[in-house]
This record gives C-alpha cells, structure tokens and sequence, in this order.
C-alpha cells in the first residue's frame, strides 16, 4: 500500500545520468518509433492506394476493350441492312396497333386462300386500364375476330396464309358452321421501350444464325405480302390494301450513359 | 529502417506517378465519345435484337393451326361431311354427317390411331350418334383433348 504511493524525485543531475547512460539504445528506439509511425501513416496508405489503383487499370482495361470491341462492331455494321431489319422487324412486330396493317394482312390472306371475308370485329383490350392493351404472353396484342365465307378446309387454307403474313399473329380460334368460319386471332405489337440504355460492360453479340434466318423469313414473307397486294390491286378488293401500312420506325430513343461526342 | 522506409515512400510516390491509369481514363473517354456518335445504330440494333426474342417466342408459342385441321380432316372418308368445327389451344369439338355407318366408324377408327401414336389427341370422346330420319344421315359429334 505504502509503496503503490511513493513518490520518486529524479533530479537533472540523475536525469543526466541516465540519458548519458542511454543515449545511444534511446536514439534507436526513437528511430524505430518514427519508422512504424511513418510505415503506418504514410507508406501503407500510400500502398493501398496503389493497390487500388492496380485494380482501376485493370478495370479500366477491360472496359476499354469491351468498349474498342462494340466500336468496332457497330462502326462495321452496314447501316442499311440494320434500317432493313429494322424495317422487317418492326413489320413483323409494329411499334403500335396496326389496325391498317392488321387489315391488310387479313385482306391478303383471305385473297391467297380464295376466301372472302365478311364481318371483323377488333377486341383492344380494356381502355379502364392504364395501358389499356390486351397482354398475350407478355406481348401486347390486338384481337380480331373474322369470319370468313368457306368451310373449315378454306378456313385451314386461309390461317396457313394468314401465319406467314405481316404483322406476325396467333390463331386462337376456329368455329367453322356449314360455309361460315369464325378465326379469333391475335396480332402482336411492341411498342419502342421509351429510353434505351447502353451497358458498355457488355460486348454487344451479333444475331445468332437463327435470328439471320427468321429475319430472312420474316423478309420473305413481308415480299410476298407485298406480290400479293399488287396482284390483288383491282377494284374487287374488299379491304382494298396498300403495299406498306406498317409505321416506320424513323427515331429510336436513344439515352446513352457514355458522354456526348467531342467535336474533332 | 528509417532509410528502408523513406525508400519505400519515394518508390511509391515513383510508381503512382509512372501508373498508366490516367492516359486509360483519358483513352475510355476517347472511347465512349466515338462509341456515343454510333449511339443511333447501337439503339436499333438493341430494338432489332428485342424484337427478333419476341418473335421467335411468339412464333415457338404458336399452334400449328393448319397442320393440325389438316390431318383431321384427311381422315375423313370421302363420303363424310363436316357440319360443325371448333378448335381452340385444348380442345376439338366436330359433327360430322354421313349415310354411311361404315365411314363413321372408319374415321372413328382413324382418330383413334391419332391418339395411340399422340400426334394430335391425347383423348377423343364420342359425345353422340344419332340419325336424322328426314335426310336419312347420321351425325356423329366427338371431342378431343389436344396435345
């Protein structure tokens, strides 16, 4: 008890004493203790943030070559076979309701089978809604009940022409009674996503040879449509369809998250 | 150890001053700003690309219609006629009139090979025969479950 409160009185003179004794182990530790201190102030910092750094350029090189990659492949793209597939595309699946191009692919169908059409009805969808679109997987679509004059081999005949017209649709029903069919068919649309963003992280993938061949499809059939139309150009047609009802798509919406092009 | 330290400062301060990454960020500048004027054809193809994955989806979601009232009605003997049809995504309904008993059986007959080999029907049920006495015709109404 006595000894935790004693007090020890070190006069210079032995204060002296002992820095004369210690002199040269007091500098090293001083040394020592300005070393870590640097070492953990400075120098590890100054580590990390080479680290990271290291880590920057690394990423900043991938980024650069994803990025030289789509520059690449979009400055090599031919800008009129893309306004083609754009056009074909956008033909097969248009950007709104095609009332007009949905009319004339039911004209040009029914003209190819040898049927003759008699009422249509459009079923939109519900206009309570805020889209006020009828959804068939996950795609919009219009619904167009027809009737047409033939039995069901006139009707199979006229859904066989009506499966490779443009815009793209569905079947959903045949009713065929005696000389009258009734075909409930939906026909897509898509309409253009209002902003499009670009991911520069991603390397941008040309069609598949799939994709080249459906839209080789999708082009003949659109062709076919258009040899249709001029042959059925006379004033017994009942829908009297023009060669091209689909919108053209012009301007894409385009929000790029890159920085807008330096002037050279 | 204080020089070793001092050393490593200098030879970090070295290595952060020759780092490449400024010139990078400089380059992918460059970069997004030539990629940014090809921003109208990255944007159509984008739109191309979605459209072609709605179309190959509607067009794999799509019932072959056409191949599927063909084969029913190239069971039909000549001598069959089809007064009522209906088919949807599930379901077939059909009457179909004939004098003759023999046909009707022929293509019941033939319907049933359809759902033994599963290329149409998984089920066909015989809802009715009946005669119509005036035109002296039968008239034989089935339902199928389709595939």
């Amino acid at each position: 008890m006595n000894d935790k409160n004693k007090k020890v009185n070190i006069d210079n003179v032995s204060f002296k004493l002992i820095y004369q004794r210690n002199k040269d182990f007091l500098l090293s530790v001083v040394a020592i203790f300005l070393s870590v201190f640097l070492f953990f102030q400075f120098v590890l910092p100054q580590i990390s943030e080479l680290q990271a750094m290291s880590e920057e350029e690394k990423a900043v090189k991938e980024r650069i070559e994803v990025l030289n990659y789509n520059f690449q492949f979009f400055n090599q793209m031919d800008s009129q076979n893309l306004d083609q597939d754009l056009l074909t595309a956008s033909s097969a699946l248009p950007i709104q309701k095609d009332f007009a191009g949905v009319l004339v692919a039911v004209s040009q169908a029914a003209g190819a089978a040898g049927v003759g059409l008699d009422d249509f009805s459009f079923r939109v969808g519900d206009l309570s809604t805020p889209s006020g679109t009828l959804v068939v997987n996950q795609v919009p679509a219009i619904e167009i009940e027809l009737t047409i004059r033939g039995d069901i081999v006139k009707a199979k005949g006229f859904i066989q022409k009506l499966s490779q017209a443009l815009p793209l649709s569905d079947v959903v029903i045949v009713q065929t009674s005696g000389q009258t069919s009734t075909i409930a068919t939906n026909f897509y649309y898509r309409p253009f996503p209002p902003l499009i963003k670009f991911d520069d992280k991603i390397k941008s993938r040309d069609l598949t040879p799939t994709d080249r061949d459906l839209l080789t499809k999708l082009m003949q059939w659109r062709d076919n449509a258009l040899v249709v139309s001029v042959n059925q150009a006379t004033p017994s047609s009942q829908l009297t369809p023009t060669p091209t009802a689909t919108p053209t798509p012009t301007t894409v919406p385009v929000v790029s998250n890159t920085p807008a092009p330096t002037q050279p | 150890m204080l020089g070793v330290v001092g050393l490593s400062m200098i030879i970090v301060v070295v290595l952060k001053f020759i780092s490449p990454l400024p010139s990078l960020q400089a380059q992918e500048q460059d970069l997004q700003g030539r990629l940014a004027r090809l921003d109208s054809k990255r944007g159509k193809f984008l739109i191309v690309s979605d459209r072609i994955k709605n179309i190959s989806s509607i067009l794999s979601g799509r019932i072959d219609y056409f191949q599927k009232i063909d084969t029913i009605v190239n069971q039909l003997p000549t001598d069959i006629a089809i007064s009522s049809f209906s088919i949807d995504k599930a379901n077939l309904q059909m009457t179909v009139r004939s004098s003759s008993l023999t046909s009707l059986n022929t293509f019941i007959d033939r319907l049933l090979e359809l759902t033994g080999e599963k290329k149409i029907f998984t089920k066909v049920i015989l809802n009715s025969l009946s005669l119509d006495t005036k035109t002296n015709k039968y008239s034989l109404s089935i339902e199928g479950n389709l595939l």
